[in-house]
């Protein structure tokens, strides 16, 4: 099923817009998404980890829980196909992650930035902007 | 958005937002550029982001922007953003994440020409020997005592461990190993990512060039840099890699308590920040310092790998050469200076992000050699046009707070660049232009093609015709690797 997001443009970086039915599932739209444009996908799926993040509100969330599988992503060489939230507040995401050991990089991102950082709820869900840098 | 009306024409080279443009702007918002380049980057948000910068607690006097700017992510590249060390704010988000991405150039006495024959072996040598490309790895891998050292020494690390001279160092910004750092504000997050990351390239607009000094612009100051017409030399660009990206992403993340705490505001998350003088502002400068260093040690290790491959390449045709620092320079930084404002000496926060220092003649922390001139300003261009050398001057210390431009800019985003342009026809093209390069993905080599960047021909024109660094010498690419 394709990942429901677009490239926006941007001089020097890298920057979406990505939709979900409601908050949750957007935030797992964007992992999905961001492994989209960093990896192909890896052979196998065989390893999965329980991901906790808090935070101060909603959109550092985001940027938080995108960070936190960019860091998993470098020091684990793993790449994450999978993405069930088992808890969701704006302070507070747990998840389990799911994924093998990353096959060929296409991108490198360096981070997801505050910058120009949307995260609202819409009329028929959520919505998102973030900006990464590369 | 902003337009060309909102901006002073107070200098001939010089556009200035004045401080009362927009409620928030504590100073006027300057900007570096000739009518061409001003009204170029006027459609992407560079003048916003230069502005949201002039609402910082504790800025002085004004914010600037090099001929090079372009949209960022919080400052715009080509930002400066000087604050007063006493009452003002540090920013991560004001530094990058590549923090003390920067550029080392080498020099040799051979002749490019004595090279040319076998470019594409020694490009071919050079990508064998520095692992580049995205998540790449190296070999040296570094854990907990071992790792503390290497951020606290820098360059003088890897130099220890024979990777080069003493004079490589001494002939870096800072001495390749600055003072301050902290390595227990460091995470270990920042220190796994970082754990086997020293000597390797990276990918995005990282590179290693082959080149050759084309032009003279100075002749006495291109002889105390070492260089001549003709000559072969080596540019190394790189930066912190995960370590950097890592304290950057952290301290964005838990300045934005800070900020409740010292209940400041800021118009872009990302410019978040906390008073210098806090524990919080104390602990990321501490971990700046950590990261500038370990890109020291990056490039110093960079360097010594290239050299070692191009030796070898020598060597299989019965040449040698020693290849010599000329000087290793950092544009994404947080420095601790002093400048003279409303008469008197105030210590400072300067705040480079996407521009380098440019210190004039006489300054103490400009190496021995090279004090009485002014410190070289390495100015690496796009992959199919030029580099410049310049020289820093009293004018950069007297108007831009000792600072200058970094290098082209970019000027079409990378998803732009990628429709447009096949990494293969590019390749093909920059060869018949006589500029082999090699590198990790055709996506990436389009991301970075020559007409994705501002002419830096016409930057450093600003640059040297408003007195704030002179030309001394331009290099032109003969070989390139890129991640």
């Amino acid at each position: 099923m394709a990942i429901p997001y677009e490239r926006i443009e941007h001089t020097a970086d890298l920057a979406i817009r990505v939709t979900g039915e409601d908050l949750p599932q957007l935030f797992v739209n964007a992992a999905a998404a961001l492994f989209d444009m960093m990896t192909e996908p890896p052979a196998v799926v065989d390893r999965q980890h329980e991901v906790v993040v808090e935070s101060v509100d909603l959109e550092g969330l985001l940027v938080d829980w995108l960070n936190q599988l960019i860091f998993m992503h470098e020091v684990r060489g793993e790449t994450y196909t999978r993405f069930e939230i088992t808890a969701f507040s704006p302070g507070e995401l747990r998840a389990t992650v799911y994924g093998g050991p990353t096959s060929r990089k296409l991108k490198t991102i360096k981070a997801a930035t505050f910058h120009a950082l949307i995260v609202a709820e819409t009329e028929t869900g959520a919505q998102a902007q973030i900006v990464f840098d590369v | 958005m902003i337009g060309k009306q909102d901006f002073q024409h107070v200098a001939e080279y010089v556009y200035e937002i004045p401080a009362s443009f927009r409620p928030g702007m504590r100073v006027p918002a300057r900007m570096y550029a000739d009518e061409k380049i001003l009204e170029a980057a006027l459609p992407d948000k560079a003048a916003e982001q230069l502005v949201n910068t002039a609402m910082l607690p504790g800025v002085t006097k004004y914010v600037l922007a090099m001929p090079d700017v372009h949209q960022g992510y919080g400052p715009p590249i080509g930002g400066v953003i000087p604050v007063d060390e006493a009452t003002g704010v540090i920013s991560p988000g004001a530094t990058g994440y590549d923090i003390n991405c920067g550029v080392r150039l080498l020099r040799s006495e051979l002749s490019a020409d004595a090279v040319m024959p076998f470019m594409q072996e020694l490009v071919d040598t050079l990508f064998r020997f520095v692992p580049s490309g995205v998540g790449k790895g190296g070999d040296i891998r570094l854990k907990g005592s071992e790792m503390d050292d290497l951020l606290i020494r820098g360059a003088l690390w890897a130099i220890e461990r024979g990777y080069g001279e003493p004079e490589d160092a001494e002939l870096t910004e800072e001495g390749g190993s600055m003072p301050g750092a902290d390595p227990g504000a460091v995470s270990a997050a920042a220190k796994a990512r970082g754990g086997d990351q020293v000597g390797t390239l990276g990918s995005g607009n990282h590179f290693i060039e082959v080149g050759r000094v084309d032009e003279i612009y100075d002749e006495e100051v291109a002889k105390a840099f070492g260089l001549f017409h003709g000559q072969f030399v080596l540019w190394v660009h790189s930066g912190s890699r995960g370590l950097g990206h890592q304290v950057c992403t952290d301290y964005v993340k838990s300045f934005q308590l800070a900020m409740r705490k010292y209940d400041i505001q800021v118009p872009d998350r990302e410019l978040v920040c906390a008073p210098f003088n806090s524990p919080e502002g104390q602990a990321y400068f501490g971990a700046m310092v950590c990261a500038a260093n370990y890109a020291w040690a990056n490039r110093q290790v960079l360097a010594n790998r290239a050299r070692q491959a191009i030796y070898q390449v020598l060597a299989n045709h019965n040449l040698s050469a020693e290849l010599r620092m000329v000087y290793d320079v950092a544009h994404n930084i947080v420095k601790r200076e002093t400048y003279e404002i409303d008469g008197k000496p105030l210590k400072m926060i300067i705040h480079r992000k996407g521009a380098t220092r440019a210190f004039g003649p006489g300054q103490a922390s400009v190496p021995e050699r090279y004090r009485a001139i002014g410190q070289p300003v390495l100015v690496p261009g796009d992959m199919g046009t030029a580099s410049y050398v310049l020289v820093g001057t009293q004018g950069a210390m007297e108007q831009t707070f000792g600072s200058a431009c970094h290098g082209a800019g970019r000027a079409m985003s990378r998803s732009a660049a990628v429709k447009q342009i096949r990494g293969q026809d590019l390749q093909a093209r920059l060869k018949e232009k006589g500029i082999t390069v090699k590198g990790g993905s055709w996506e990436g080599l389009a991301e970075e093609a020559p007409e994705a960047y501002k002419d830096v021909n016409r930057v450093v024109n600003v640059i040297h015709n408003a007195g704030i660094a002179r030309k001394v010498a331009r290099t032109v690419p003969l070989g390139v690797i890129k991640g």
